[in-house]
């Protein structure tokens, strides 16, 4: 019986460290660990506060957005899918929107790339319920039952 | 890598959402499966609600189409990246055709068991399906 059956592959390890960063809120090491090219993508643009594209060098002001927005009550990582260089994370997470104070609720996906074995991730992409989250923020009051 | 379940999967989008083929969606979807992430008010439970579904984006978008960007399996769960596209022409949960086309990404997440899909979770953008639709105002100015 090989006793690393059920141990992180490096990819995972590495996210599994990241997220642990993210909730730590140490922002300086999440950034170390990101390819110099790496893309940030939100979506959400023009109405969720946190939407848009960044790089490790403003990869800051979409924590600052989000935190400026969000109170986080709950962030779990539920499950890593990976396949090569891709590895798809399941997760929930729930809140408060501080303008408004209401409550927040959401299953999040998200999409990694790595730069090859070994290499650093280079790519992410959220997958959010948007008019949730625009919902919360009283973005989106005609739609809040959607 | 499995490639039974990503066969179902890319079949799956083929035959029910671009072929519009809602009777098929039993071949790829257990009548008890789980949908952790319902995509209308009320969907109920199982297959039925899945039906449900693919009914209200059918009628709202007749010429739905999308096209599966990429797929990463592992195991018993797959998850399918996709790109949607259609024109609004049939009422969409309740409010009437806007004629306006929209274009939108996201993600599937599926396990998989005895060759159909058991649970579900998902994600678009859904607020940017609306702002396409022209449905909800622009953003106010910061």
């Amino acid at each position: 019986m090989n006793a690393n059956a059920n141990a992180p592959s490096p990819h995972v390890a590495c996210l599994m460290r990241l997220y642990g960063t993210i909730g730590q809120g140490d922002i300086p090491s999440l950034v170390r660990e990101l390819s110099p090219d790496m893309r940030w993508h939100i979506m959400g643009a023009p109405y969720l506060p946190q939407a848009g594209e960044y790089t490790p060098d403003t990869l800051g002001q979409f924590f600052q957005a989000l935190s400026t927005a969000f109170v986080f009550t709950a962030f779990d990582v539920q499950d890593f899918i990976e396949r090569g260089d891709d590895v798809i994370v399941l997760g929930t997470s729930a809140g408060v929107a501080r303008a408004t104070g209401n409550a927040w609720h959401t299953q999040w996906i998200n999409h990694w790339k790595f730069a090859g074995a070994g290499g650093k991730p280079c790519y992410f992409q959220d997958y959010i319920d948007t008019a949730n989250a625009a919902a919360a923020l009283e973005q989106l009051p005609a739609l809040a039952g959607l | 890598m499995n490639t039974q379940n990503e066969t179902l999967v890319r079949n799956f989008y083929a035959d029910v959402w671009n072929q519009g083929h809602i009777d098929a969606a039993g071949k790829y979807y257990a009548e008890d499966y789980v949908d952790h992430n319902p995509a209308v008010p009320g969907q109920p439970a199982g297959l039925v609600g899945a039906k449900v579904v693919f009914s209200a984006f059918l009628t709202a978008f007749p010429d739905l189409t999308f096209t599966v960007d990429q797929v990463v399996s592992d195991g018993d769960k797959i998850a399918a990246r996709y790109t949607a596209k259609g024109k609004n022409t049939g009422s969409f949960v309740g409010m009437p055709p806007t004629g306006k086309s929209m274009v939108v990404t996201g993600i599937e997440l599926y396990r998989i068991a005895g060759g159909k899909v058991v649970e579900r979770w998902g994600s678009f953008d859904q607020f940017g399906l609306m702002a396409q639709l022209g449905t909800i105002p622009a953003p106010a100015a910061s």
